[in-house]
């Protein structure tokens, strides 16, 4: 009795251990994986018996009819139906199993339940980008410059929660590819796709573009997160209104979510496809039509909804549009982190905009009575800070 | 061969090695370049595939370099994305599809029919000429730089790319009339010089797998060829046909240009098939087994390849219902594949083993396509090839189709007919050894990518820093690689070398007994001295082993056994 628990008990943390992981197949993570490694696995036996049987034989005649063995050829039917009939009709009965197997395995991979939790994912080289129910957006940089993770950046998921993605691509094709959920869906511009799962095991798990997609297609990479229900909604709510964050950090995370991040450089100071943006702003730009205006925040905005009414002199007008994609507070927090890597800007200005404002309470702009004096004035700076980007978006 | 003790007398009388040959029958350039010769346009498709198989081989050690470790190594993405795309395009284009028919197949096919040449000689020098413009306009791609787009040419990218795919697609293009020519011209000499007593079921089994292939490339081709036509158009006139944002379907493209390259596997490995019929059954000195049944499974496969494109597409997100039809028909191919494998294994049932070169490659093509066939089932059935589309599975899996089995056969057949082609024999333990390493390099080469696809490496991926573990399977691949590297050249070595060095090459060094063997080593311009008599081309007990001549002689014709006349 106690053998045999304790036999069933390591035999269970073995396969806890082991996660269903094979020298095949990498870790089941999601509810439909255990059911294709089953059908990847009969199919595997199906084909080490074919194999053996077939190599075995010829092996065998070589070994046994080998000319120095067997220096003359015997005489044999040159043909012998019911055999030949038997190696058309076995392998079609098993062909006939196996896809049988695989189509009803196939109709639940592709079939998400109606109520499943909907998050839309878009595709764009060479980024994911991850847009929940609540308007929250995720995706962007993945790595912080020590090469640690951003786990904020990656998709995230409750786990044994139904979830249908719905995938859109804004260039090229793309294909959505999470190993462990053994689920794959190509995403195709102008038609919106879908991919479901329901994630089982939490932890972190790859996710990988497998549709070339030009240059860097196999850096077009992201995680997915799955975690506990309460967890995700902790996610998803920071997320949303990005509270206890910076205008300015705000602004360099949309700056990599919206992708801006592929093409204006923001650390080195180097062209890429478009213009640096390191002390840019307060500047001048040279147009393409010769004129020069300010890098101002009017400019920064109609270059983000029109980015072809004024190119910036050397460029093409590759640029497309995020009208009707992003939000003003969006835009205001791009240009906050812009301000902040341009030595054009006051020091003041820049360091209000890195101040995680206060809490506003109930009443909006009311003084709150707990803060202290210091942190009143810095209150203060940020406010007029905000107040001159409001005015140069008002100009 | 073991000397039986008594002479054998060949009843052949015309010379073995005649003064003037096809080789040294006219000499310069232009008698060359312009011949009508079929033998002597082979032999220039040859050279000129084994030298664009040498330009893509060179990628390919590029590749598997760049891959031994999961950053970069020694180019960017970019250039990598251009690497990958030129070793298919140049593979895919200019040496699998054209390799076994154009190479082989014009060599080979008259000399089989017993006749004097194809039916249009002209226009088998026009596409071989076809051949050699899509070659040079492959070589300015590469001058210009290379294209990013993958051989496949996926829409929306190929016409976003910034590269030349409009001058790598017209030479797709031009390449395409090379091969629906040859296709044409195989059809209309296989319907009209048959011999009088050579009806279709006494044909070569390589002949009805050429007439199959001819049929799928007449009829596919243009399929690629207007498909093609409408992305130039739509690069250059901005007419939105696959691009979204011109209003166009990007997926519309992948059915255009599976329907053409799905069929075009079967280009490749069809006369692959047929090569391995002809070389198991002379080299087990066997009568073919399942002759009607190997001859019937060729159009079969032909048949079917039509119908099984959109395998291609089963994440591309086409209907439920289209993947469970092309699923099912998809099974549909291994059928006539596994009846080609059993028949070839049975021919070998008590026969006697000749293990010369072409046929250690044979064999190891038996390996190799058990391997391909069998892998071909997880990647039809949908619910497993969600998870495996895409990634190194499928990598491994079409090396070892289009690679393992269509290449190793070519390779197969040109040590079979080599001593037919140059007069000369090749060192046999040499060419024997680089048979052993090339074999065994490729195993190594991609079954070790067969784990890392179903472990989830996607292909067509230059780095792959995420999953460090992936790397000992790279190294491993990469290790192979180099062996068939070195394989490959102690065999071009082996070959090369006997023109000059070799004995002379008897009448029939393996004793084959279909109709090319008929004819003098080298054979004459016109083939035949007298037209041969088309008898059983699976008599192979009509050749008997000499002594004195070193090769086989023909002692008897050859004539249908009571068992194959039905």
């Amino acid at each position: 009795m106690n053998f045999a628990s304790a036999t069933a008990g390591s035999l269970h943390l073995a396969l806890l251990e082991g996660r269903g992981q094979t020298f095949w197949l990498p870790e089941q993570a999601s509810s439909a994986a255990g059911g294709v490694d089953l059908s990847f696995y009969i199919i595997y036996w199906i084909m080490v018996f074919f194999f053996v049987l077939l190599m075995g034989l010829t092996f065998m005649f070589v070994v046994k009819y080998h000319k120095g063995v067997h220096p003359k050829a015997e005489h044999t039917p040159h043909h012998n139906l019911p055999m030949e009939l038997s190696w058309i009709l076995i392998p079609l009965a098993l062909v006939i199993v196996i896809f049988w197997y695989g189509f009803k395995g196939y109709m639940h991979l592709t079939s998400p339940p109606a109520n499943a939790y909907q998050i839309r994912v878009v595709g764009k080289q060479w980024t994911w980008q991850f847009i929940y129910p609540n308007g929250g957006i995720s995706g962007g940089k993945l790595m912080d410059e020590q090469g640690n993770d951003i786990p904020e950046s990656f998709l995230h998921v409750p786990v044994d929660t139904d979830v249908v993605l719905i995938m859109e691509s804004e260039d090229v094709l793309h294909s959505f590819y999470i190993p462990q959920f053994r689920v794959k869906q190509d995403v195709v511009p102008g038609r919106y796709t879908k991919v479901w799962f329901k994630a089982t095991r939490e932890g972190t798990y790859n996710i990988f573009c497998t549709e070339y997609c030009g240059k860097d297609h196999s850096s077009m990479l992201s995680k997915v997160v799955v975690e506990s229900r309460a967890n995700f909604d902790i996610y998803l709510d920071k997320l949303k209104d990005r509270s206890p964050y910076s205008p300015a950090e705000n602004g360099e995370y949309y700056y990599g979510v919206f992708g801006c991040v592929q093409c204006h450089d923001s650390k080195d100071k180097v062209t890429i496809t478009g213009p640096t943006f390191v002390d840019a702003f307060g500047g001048q730009v040279s147009l393409e039509s010769g004129e020069t205006v300010p890098m101002d925040e009017n400019y920064v905005r109609e270059s983000i909804l029109e980015p072809n009414a004024k190119i910036h002199a050397g460029f093409q007008g590759v640029m497309p549009t995020f009208k009707g994609k992003i939000k003003d507070e969006q835009i205001n927090d791009i240009i906050a982190f812009l301000k902040t890597i341009s030595n054009n800007v006051p020091e003041d200005v820049k360091e209000a905009l890195r101040k995680v404002p206060e809490p506003s309470g109930e009443g909006a702009g009311g003084e709150s009575m707990s803060v202290e004096d210091g942190a009143a004035e810095e209150g203060a700076a940020a406010e007029d800070a905000a107040a001159d980007a409001a005015e140069g978006i008002q100009e | 061969m073991a000397s039986t003790g008594q002479t054998v007398k060949s009843i052949l009388t015309s010379p073995v090695h005649p003064e003037v040959n096809y080789l040294n029958a006219t000499k310069g350039f232009s008698s060359w370049f312009f011949t009508l010769d079929h033998k002597r346009i082979g032999v220039m498709y040859m050279v000129s595939i084994l030298t664009a198989f040498f330009l893509g081989g060179v990628f390919a050690m590029l590749i598997r370099t760049e891959l031994l470790t999961p950053g970069e190594l020694m180019f960017n993405s970019a250039t990598y994305n251009k690497v990958f795309t030129l070793h298919g395009a140049i593979m895919v284009f200019l040496v699998l599809i054209p390799g076994i028919p154009a190479a082989l197949g014009n060599f080979v096919l008259p000399l089989m029919l017993g006749a004097k040449d194809v039916a249009f000689p002209r226009l088998n020098l026009l596409s071989y000429h076809l051949y050699v413009i899509g070659l040079v306009m492959a070589l300015l791609v590469l001058g210009l730089g290379g294209v990013d787009t993958g051989w496949t040419f996926y829409t929306p990218y190929s016409i976003n790319s910034q590269t030349p795919v409009v001058l790598m697609t017209s030479a797709a293009f031009i390449l395409g009339f090379s091969s629906i020519f040859t296709g044409l011209n195989f059809i209309v000499t296989i319907h009209k010089m048959r011999p009088p007593t050579m009806t279709w079921f006494k044909m070569p089994l390589l002949l009805w797998a050429l007439y199959s292939t001819a049929v799928i490339q007449l009829v596919a081709t243009p399929v690629l060829g207007i498909t093609l036509l409408l992305l130039i158009v739509e690069r250059v006139m901005h007419i939105g046909i696959f691009n979204p944002a011109l209003g166009g379907d990007p997926v519309l493209f992948q059915h255009f240009f599976w329907f053409y390259s799905h069929p075009a596997v079967y280009i490749m490995i069809l006369p692959a098939m047929g090569v391995i019929s002809e070389l198991v059954s002379t080299f087990s000195r066997k009568h073919i087994f399942g002759y009607r049944f190997i001859a019937y499974s060729s159009i079969a496969i032909a048949i079917f390849s039509f119908i099984v494109w959109g395998h291609h597409m089963f994440t591309s997100g086409q209907s439920n219902l289209m993947n469970m039809v092309f699923s099912a028909l998809t099974f549909s191919v291994s059928i006539p594949s596994a009846v080609k494998m059993f028949n070839w294994l049975t021919t070998m049932y008590k026969g006697s083993i000749n293990l010369a070169t072409p046929m250690i490659y044979t064999l190891s093509f038996m390996f190799i396509f058990a391997i391909a066939g069998l892998t071909g089932l997880p990647l039809a059935t949908l619910a497993t090839d969600i998870h495996l589309h895409d990634t190194y599975f499928v990598v491994a899996h079409f090396h070892y189709t289009m690679m393992g089995s269509t290449l190793f056969a070519f390779i197969a057949g040109l040590h079979y007919w080599w001593p037919k082609m140059t007069g000369r024999m090749y060192n046999q333990k040499l060419a024997r050894f680089a048979a052993w390493f090339v074999s065994i390099g490729f195993n190594v080469t991609f079954f070790s990518q067969f784990p890392l696809g179903s472990l989830g490496m996607p292909r067509r991926y230059h780095l792959y820093e995420a999953m460090p573990d992936w790397q000992i399977y790279h190294q491993i691949s990469t290790l192979g690689a180099y062996m068939q590297m070195i394989g490959f050249l102690i065999a071009a070595y082996a070959l090369i070398s006997s023109l000059s060095k070799g004995k002379l090459a008897p009448r029939n060094p393996w004793g084959g007994a279909t109709l090319e063997w008929e004819t003098s080593t080298p054979p004459i311009t016109f083939n035949f001295e007298d037209t041969p008599e088309a008898g059983d081309p699976y008599d192979v007990e009509s050749w008997q082993w000499s002594d004195e001549e070193g090769g086989y002689v023909k002692v008897r014709p050859s004539v249908a056994d009571e068992d194959h006349a039905e």
